[in-house]
């Protein structure tokens, strides 16, 4: 089993996420890049305090062609060719729980808790696509949690601030 | 989940003069509700502004129904009426009608966006 957030994991979520796509009968055509922030919460042990981990993953025709962790020195854009189609963005303690399969990341979305940006009359297109990537990212690849696993216990030092990313509870268009 | 109703009424209106003008003739508001999550937003139309709130407006008519299904609905995969009958999706129509039925308008994407953007 691939401790979490290594190179090996990345390559068994590619591996999941691909197995689960070729059992849809309608893949999406095309690619999208997709961004993922994890930043420091205070509770997850896998993202150091004041620090962000930033993650790339390009989907062709359905499938995932590459995930991969950026270090701090490479430049987004120039990594994804300059496009980020969607870009999802929460605290690491929630990326830890879907990543532990303890929590439902269509229900993260909606509650705010993760941040997703991007054209979402497409993501609702290709709902059942997009359920199963998040499917076999949430419970496919058995992982190891080296540093311990979620749910964390104790309160969280930056929970302020991600409770007030999640909040959110307004939006407005203009007609 | 009102952050993400809003953008998508954003997307719609501005890429829709037709769905712009709806919304803009319309004053009212309309609950929306994913009934499986526990979660509901209001879409309140104002004139010149369409506003989403993360709280179910008390009296308001209402449109209630399992997320997924109501993605199916708003990306054109679903009937609305089919929906409806099947009982997937459930209204609640109090008077007035109207914004229940802008506000389905609204949120539904117009084909076109799926046929020009079909690469993604």
């Amino acid at each position: 089993m691939p401790d979490v957030y290594t190179d090996e994991w990345y390559d068994a979520v590619r591996d999941a996420m691909n197995a689960s796509a070729a059992k849809l009968a309608d893949l999406p055509e095309g690619a999208f890049v997709v961004a993922i922030e994890i930043f420091a919460d205070g509770c997850s042990p896998y993202v150091e305090e004041g620090r962000e981990r930033r993650f790339l993953a390009r989907i062709e025709g359905g499938r995932c062609a590459w995930y991969r962790e950026l270090d701090s020195a490479e430049d987004e854009r120039a990594e994804a060719g300059g496009r980020v189609d969607y870009r999802f963005r929460g605290p690491a303690s929630s990326f830890d729980e879907l990543a532990a399969g303890l929590a439902d990341p269509i229900d993260a979305a909606l509650r705010g808790t993760i941040k997703v940006r991007g054209d979402i009359r497409f993501l609702l297109r290709h709902a059942d696509h997009v359920k199963a990537l998040l499917d076999a990212y949430t419970s496919s690849v058995a992982t190891t949690w080296p540093e311990g696993r979620p749910p964390y216990g104790g309160a969280r030092e930056g929970g302020a601030r991600a409770s007030e990313e999640a909040a959110a509870p307004e939006a407005t268009a203009g007609a | 989940m009102a952050a993400m109703v809003g953008d998508l009424i954003e997307a719609n209106v501005s890429g829709s003069p037709t769905r712009r003008r709806v919304a803009g003739l319309e004053l009212g508001s309309v609950v929306l509700r994913s009934s499986e999550r526990d979660l509901a937003v209001t879409v309140s139309f104002r004139g010149r502004e369409v506003r989403v709130t993360g709280t179910p407006e008390p009296g308001a008519p209402a449109l209630s129904g399992a997320w997924d299904d109501m993605a199916r609905v708003v990306s054109g995969r679903r009937s609305p009426v089919a929906a409806l009958l099947h009982r997937e999706l459930r209204a609640f129509p109090r008077r007035p009608l109207r914004p229940l039925l802008a506000a389905a308008y609204v949120l539904k994407v117009p084909r076109s966006v799926y046929r020009e953007g079909g690469t993604r």
